[in-house]
């Protein structure tokens, strides 16, 4: 419980101190900082590579004359099956997995903490009904769900990120509200009721902030699933539609010419594997470093 | 207080066997690409035995790229259901593989003086798969029918009525004198079904077929199989083969797969022609090519939306570049196309040019149509690769000009619903296929204003008086240079029109394990597996 207090963020100075002891856990963990240096070099790579990539000339434009050609020093990934560079369209898919990632855990998390906060802060019906809500949701695979949701509202990015999205809020919710739950009985969070302080005040200045841990980890863990998952339904067809180079539509393209061309499928199948796997090695590396019983 | 605890432990569960997972999927993939770099030149093993269904040596274990939607004939004009219609009815008329056309459910034919009614005499003591003898009255139904059909019309529509003559002779009537008429008769939208059983209920016919081919329909497990077994009553023998075993395969990599195992004897390769090399350097398999009966081209919504506007469509003829289209999308294995016509139709104008490729009088076309910043216009295409596939290299040629194309991929049946028949599309990517090889099957019923507004086949809704006058003289006409005159026009108005964009043809391919005899690519797409034997 005294760990709990002393996370309290209304004090500055120990915020920064108990951030620093975070960091100071994380940074000993090798695998996590692997993780993290990964993570962060595909971000660099996804914010600059519109500095050198023009999107029209060499992401998108067909060179048939220059099709499937091995790797080589012009073009280093080898060309597709229309002749566009694999490298340019690798990392031009960087920028679209790492932004489904990201759009996606922020819809779920928003709508999610919302969900949960109200669930578990009031508890009582508000709780059940909003709790069997996402019940229902949960009770359906994730993938599975989205498929149906793209199913209906049809192929295209904006909607693959709401069905994703859609996926997500019901964990995000839980996890919210569970850590809630454990939280709003504690002598802290009375006292600021005595003081008067409103609902929202105290779930978003008393609550939240201590219930940081468990999300932050499910954040990173739920982008590496959704970078996975939108993969997924781009590899079927459901997914981000052609041209658009996302990683799992080319290696749906790349597995017609699996036998005689591996490489187009070796450099995005490594690329998602690389950024799924950087994500995990945070997650992993950041639930270590947040646990309270890990202090030093 | 042991809440947090307990929910920490959970969570740490959930974490772990999500990584657990990941690594899983990781492992996979790097597997997957290992074997498949692997598998390349390694020959497969010797056919897995007691796999197949029944002895080998009586079944072949053949490839569909989806279902069957009716196995009525007068109920579609999809060339994949007639492939299975082909081995369960039998027409007036045969073609043998040589090509030459042979009485089949009739012995004699003839024609009168002015060529427009052939008198038939039925063969007699032909059995139906349910044991009936066709009579004559089953042969005037049957035409009646697929005359009055709207699937059939590319090849009855000449057609006027069949009459009953006497229990022997049937007469068919034609609406005016048509040389090609015999090899409609042949097509199994003419095939000759039991009246009573097909007038019983026409819907259960579509799911129970009985016809008087060499194969009964058996089973059918959607999304898994057909199967079909030899009729032991027909009326040419039974046939070699007992058991014709057709897979649903969507993937083209896993038939392919399938077949090198010995899983399947025989399928119809990729058209994007990826795998023609690895089965031409095969010992086991025989790869099979000939010349398609058809004519892949951009086709256009002439009744409604933007392609109602003929500076957009030249715009689009103008900024293809066939070559490109034909490596991007059949991996350069066919043969551009410029006339509007099927380049193996004997009228075909050989050495015709279409509209030159001026990308910089595209652009200007479609800044003159009142879209100085683009416009964005809709694809929709049948979910195969043949179609697909073609459709992103347009995707890119158009975007060139400023036709931001968004491609939709339909499935097979959908896109027939709603485009073809349905009307509802900009533009898509299809092919034009004949069935008879005679120019008139790659021109009249797409193109002819009867044939538009659903009525037919002319799903473009092209209706161009002159067009239609062209047809019609090409139609009627005895005279073969006359005709070729009159299609050379055609060609020159679709040009010049900018009706639709021809593009390609590609080659027909088949690829078959090499004990297997009989087989052949077939240009008309029929397989008559009656052929075939081990």
């Amino acid at each position: 419980m005294t760990e709990q207090a002393t996370v309290n963020p209304s004090n500055p100075v120990k915020k920064r101190s108990q951030l620093k002891a975070i960091w100071f856990r994380y940074r000993k963990n090798k695998l996590a900082m692997f993780g993290l240096a990964l993570f962060l070099s595909l971000v660099l790579v996804a914010a600059s590579s519109g500095l050198f990539l023009d999107y029209d000339t060499q992401v998108i434009e067909q060179r048939m004359r220059e099709r499937l050609q091995p790797p080589s020093s012009e073009h280093w990934f080898g060309t597709d099956q229309y002749g566009r560079d694999v490298f340019a369209r690798v990392v031009w898919g960087t920028r679209i997995s790492l932004f489904v990632g990201v759009f996606t855990v922020t819809i779920a998390l928003t709508v999610g903490t919302l969900f949960g906060a109200l669930a578990g802060y009031y508890g009582g019906t508000v709780d059940n009904v909003l709790m069997r809500i996402m019940d229902i949701f949960l009770a359906m695979p994730g993938t599975i769900l989205a498929v149906a949701i793209v199913g209906a509202l049809g192929p295209g990015l904006v909607n693959v990120l709401l069905a994703m999205a859609i996926a997500r809020i019901p964990q995000f919710a839980r996890i919210v509200r569970s850590a809630i739950i454990s939280i709003r009985g504690q002598e802290f969070i009375e006292a600021a009721k005595a003081c008067g302080t409103r609902d929202g005040r105290i779930i978003m200045r008393h609550i939240l902030p201590n219930a940081i841990g468990p999300i932050v980890v499910q954040v990173t863990l739920h982008m590496a699933t959704t970078i996975l998952g939108v993969a997924g339904l781009s590899f079927i067809g459901l997914g981000i539609e052609a041209p658009t180079p996302e990683w799992g539509s080319m290696l749906s393209e790349a597995k017609e010419w699996m036998r005689y061309h591996p490489y187009l499928m070796v450099f995005p199948g490594v690329a998602i594997i690389l950024s799924v796997l950087s994500l995990n090695l945070i997650g992993d590396g950041l639930r270590d470093a947040l646990d309270p019983r890990m202090k030093n | 207080m042991t809440g947090p605890r307990q929910q920490d432990s959970k969570f740490r569960e959930r974490v772990k066997s999500m990584k657990r997972l990941t690594s899983l999927v990781a492992a996979l993939l790097i597997m997957s690409l290992f074997l498949a770099a692997c598998s390349g030149g390694a020959t497969p093993e010797t056919p897995p035995t007691g796999l197949e269904e029944g002895p080998k040596k009586d079944t072949i274990v053949e490839r569909a790229v989806a279902d069957q939607q009716t196995f009525d004939p007068f109920g579609t004009a999809d060339i994949n259901d007639q492939r299975i219609h082909y081995q369960i009815f039998d027409s007036l008329m045969r073609q043998e593989p040589d090509g030459s056309l042979v009485p089949a459910l009739c012995t004699d034919y003839k024609f009168n003086e002015t060529g427009d009614e052939i008198t038939f005499t039925i063969r007699e003591g032909v059995k139906f798969h349910n044991g009936d003898v066709m009579t004559a009255d089953d042969v005037v139904f049957s035409l009646n029918t697929a005359i009055a059909s709207g699937f059939t019309s590319k090849v009855t529509s000449t057609m006027d009525r069949a009459e009953k003559v006497d229990d022997k002779t049937v007469k068919l009537i034609l609406k005016y004198p048509f040389a090609p008429i015999l090899g409609c008769l042949v097509s199994s939208s003419c095939a000759i079904v039991p009246q009573k059983v097909y007038e019983a209920d026409k819907d259960a016919f579509g799911r129970n077929p009985v016809g008087a081919g060499p194969y009964m329909l058996k089973e059918v497990k959607p999304g898994e199989k057909i199967v079909l077994e030899a009729f032991s009553d027909y009326y040419r023998g039974e046939a070699p083969i007992k058991n014709l075993v057709v897979r649903i395969i969507v993937d083209d990599a896993a038939a392919l797969m399938a077949l090198e195992s010995g899983e399947l004897d025989l399928m119809q390769p990729s058209q994007a022609y990826t795998d023609r090399d690895a089965i031409i350097n095969n010992p086991n398999l025989v790869y099979y090519e000939a010349e398609q009966a058809c004519t892949f081209l951009v086709a256009f919504n002439n009744v409604k939306g933007v392609f109602t506007d003929k500076r957009l469509r030249e715009a689009v003829a103008r900024a293809i570049d066939r070559e490109e289209l034909i490596l991007g999308a059949v991996n350069g294995m066919a043969t551009p196309v410029e006339a509007g016509l099927v380049p193996i139709t004997p009228q075909y104008p050989h050495g015709f040019k279409g509209l030159e490729y001026d990308l910089e009088k595209a652009k200007q076309l479609v800044i003159d149509a009142g879209y100085p910043n683009g416009l964005d216009v809709t694809m929709r295409v049948i979910a195969a690769a043949n179609y697909t596939k073609p459709a992103e290299v347009l995707q890119a040629q158009l975007k060139k000009i400023g036709i931001n194309v968004k491609i939709e991929p339909m499935e097979r049946g959908t896109w027939f619903d709603v485009a073809y028949a349905g009307g509802d599309y900009e533009m898509t990517f299809y092919a034009h296929a004949i069935s008879v090889n005679d120019a008139d099957f790659c021109s009249y019923p797409f193109l002819h204003s009867s044939e538009a507004d659903g009525k037919g086949n002319n799903y473009m809704g092209i209706k161009n008086a002159e067009l239609d006058e062209c047809l019609e003289k090409a139609r009627t006409s005895q005279d073969e240079a006359e005709r070729k005159a009159y299609y050379l026009r055609a060609c020159e108005i679709i040009r010049d029109e900018s009706l639709f964009v021809p593009c390609y043809t590609g080659r027909r391919t088949m690829a078959a394990v090499k004990e297997l005899k009989g087989v052949q690519a077939d240009p008309w797409m029929r397989y008559y597996k009656y052929n075939y034997s081990w």
